[in-house]
């Protein structure tokens, strides 16, 4: 557990006083102190700088990319502009903003099956997909995704059929993926609401497959 | 193995991986610089602090903070002896600011 190093103490420098606040960890002193620099200096504003945690943390994140991939199922036209032009698509159901601009949505088939990495860092669609998890930061992830795709799919529990090609598609700043998995079998009478409930943050990367109807 | 488990529904696991998180993207819309320039910085740093072990929390966004610090140190906003001076008051002021009080500096 690494909250543990929260009460690592140096005992040399506080002569033994047990009473006094948790010594943060010395990532979290440093983001203090950066805050506090910046905030003194008006260069950002702390009501800000919380509402945008505020926001990541409650309201944006994968229903948003959940109901796009839902009406790509039952509305063909609208997939269809959804594969053209995906920016402008995603725009119609008003998920825009940062990191949404230069989205492409990648279609899986019976063939093909897609699955998204940021090799470099982390680029992510932050509108329709939230904070990326902690996975697809890890360097496992980011290294090996490219290098065997089967593998890491098969570790995400995803067993696919040794004909299916698999494609990765490695995410930058200026490009960013979404998959658009298929629609499960036997789903004809959902409505989309209830075809939103079924697909699953790592559907729309590619380590995961939508839920099949209970 | 790739670990999936942790935490997977939460946005950030530590306050502090949202602060710094925060914090970036409001020095960006703020113009302070281009989100394809920190982008490029991040990538940078994690390949310097690069370890197998690199698990995508904690040490990912200890990469993060790094990358910032030098980015608004080169964009003259930040020295770094500021940086240690401000993040040594708020050390000191956690060893002395009894439990359950508020730590504040200044």
């Amino acid at each position: 557990m690494s909250d543990k190093k929260n009460v690592e103490h140096n005992h040399d420098e506080h002569h033994h006083h047990h009473d006094h606040s948790l010594l943060p960890e010395e990532p979290e002193l440093r983001v203090k102190a950066i805050e506090t620099l910046l905030l003194n200096k008006g260069i950002i504003n702390s009501d800000t700088v919380n509402e945008l945690i505020d926001t990541y943390e409650k309201k944006i994140g994968p229903r948003n990319g959940a109901k796009v991939v839902a009406k790509a199922w039952v509305d063909p036209e609208y997939k269809k502009r959804l594969l053209e032009n995906a920016t402008k698509a995603i725009e119609e159901l008003s998920y825009t903003g940062r990191q949404g601009e230069h989205m492409v949505v990648v279609e899986n088939t019976p063939v093909v099956h897609n699955v998204v990495v940021c090799t470099l860092c982390s680029c992510y669609p932050w509108p329709v997909l939230g904070i990326p998890p902690t996975w697809y930061k890890s360097d496992e992830y980011r290294s090996r995704t490219v290098r065997e795709p089967r593998k890491v799919l098969q570790e995400f529990g995803l067993e696919l059929d040794f004909n299916t090609q698999i494609k990765v598609w490695d995410s930058t700043s200026e490009m960013r993926y979404l998959v658009l998995p298929m629609r499960p079998v036997g789903t004809e009478h959902l409505s989309e609401n209830e075809l939103e409930s079924l697909v699953t943050r790592n559907s729309m990367i590619g380590t995961g497959l939508p839920e099949l109807p209970k | 193995m790739i670990n999936q488990n942790n935490f997977d529904f939460k946005s950030f696991e530590k306050p502090w991986h949202g602060q710094i998180f925060a914090i970036t993207v409001s020095l960006s819309e703020n113009k302070v610089f281009e989100w394809s320039e920190f982008s490029k910085a991040l990538a940078e740093q994690i390949k310097m602090d690069k370890t197998e072990k690199q698990n995508g929390s904690d040490d990912y966004f200890f990469s993060w903070i790094k990358a910032l610090e030098n980015l608004i140190i080169k964009k003259d906003i930040v020295d770094q002896s500021n940086l240690n001076i401000t993040k040594q008051k708020w050390k000191v002021a956690f060893l002395t600011t009894p439990h359950g009080h508020p730590v504040n500096i200044n």
